[in-house]
């Protein structure tokens, strides 16, 4: 009884963890699909935005400027 | 913010002054720089801040968020970089106008700008006036700072005590206290109907903004003078 308890149990644990990754994966991609709609927003085109920190800061360094920074999210509105 | 003050004409050539960079907190496995926001700015959601060049902090924005007041902001948060410049180079004269630039905008406590203060040496008297100035103002600064002024109940409560505060100390001296202090004591002056006040508040914050006046923001407060 203990013999066939033990491996069902691993096989369960093991189903379970692969589910946990496949919905852990899919909410990888639902989120990057958020974050790319978020780029696409109107208001980063009527002016320019940077979406880059690094490249934010190289054209701040490079032209002797500050950086005004907007903080938003794409996973929640 | 995004269909109102970022859709602005204004914002196009406020971004000439300085970098505009949005950062999206996306919580995607591999993004750069997911902790910026925790790293730089401490309310919540959406944030604004002002960076140096290099990325530290230079002040939060808390003010209204409109181009306006982000473009009064860039103006002294560019001297105030160029001061930092400078007396990090060497340049021991930057630590008076730095001092001052940052007592202007508020981002030093009473103690640590007396700190500071003590750190320059002697003074001579009209840089000791000014320097007295700015210290009742960042008593006035700190206090709006310190309270919520986003909630029309919050701004009321907190105009109540700074008029309670300049009855004391006197009116803000400098261009930034009474950029922060006339238009929070024009929300009283609505709420309490005080019609004398409302008309003092919005001379005082055209003087305070000069070219820069919100003309929407002036002209709601007339609408709002003619009603009472």
């Amino acid at each position: 009884m203990r013999r066939t308890f033990i491996p069902a149990a691993v096989s369960i644990l093991l189903g379970a963890g692969f589910a946990v990754d496949l919905v852990a994966q899919q909410d990888q991609a639902d989120l990057a699909k958020l974050r790319d709609k978020k780029l696409k927003s109107s208001f980063l085109k009527k002016a320019a935005w940077f979406t880059d920190f690094d490249e934010a800061r190289a054209k701040a360094q490079k032209d002797g400027k500050i950086i005004f920074t907007y903080f938003t999210r794409s996973y929640a509105p | 913010m995004e269909n109102g003050a970022f859709s602005d004409k204004a914002m196009k050539k406020f971004g000439k002054k300085v970098v505009l960079f949005c950062h999206i907190s996306s919580r995607v496995d591999g993004d750069p720089h997911q902790d910026l926001k925790a790293k730089r700015d401490t309310g919540g959601f959406p944030g604004l801040v002002f960076l140096d060049a290099s990325g530290e902090l230079l002040m939060e924005h808390n003010d209204n968020r409109r181009v306006m007041s982000f473009d009064t902001y860039a103006d002294s948060l560019i001297e105030l970089d160029k001061h930092q410049v400078a007396l990090k180079g060497g340049d021991l004269a930057a630590a008076m106008p730095l001092l001052i630039q940052k007592m202007e905008l508020g981002l030093l406590r009473d103690a640590a700008a007396a700190e500071e203060r003590a750190k320059l040496g002697t003074l001579s008297t009209s840089d000791a006036r000014r320097l007295d100035e700015l210290q009742r103002d960042l008593k006035i600064v700190n206090l709006i700072r310190s309270n919520d002024v986003r909630s029309a109940a919050g701004r009321t409560e907190t105009a109540r005590k700074l008029l309670e505060l300049t009855k004391s100390e006197g009116l803000p001296k400098a261009g930034m206290a009474q950029r922060e202090y006339w238009p929070l004591i024009a929300s009283h002056a609505v709420a309490t109907s005080d019609k004398k006040l409302l008309k003092a508040a919005i001379k005082a914050t055209k003087k305070a903004y000069g070219k820069s006046i919100d003309e929407r923001w002036v002209k709601e407060q007339e609408r709002k003078l003619k009603k009472m």
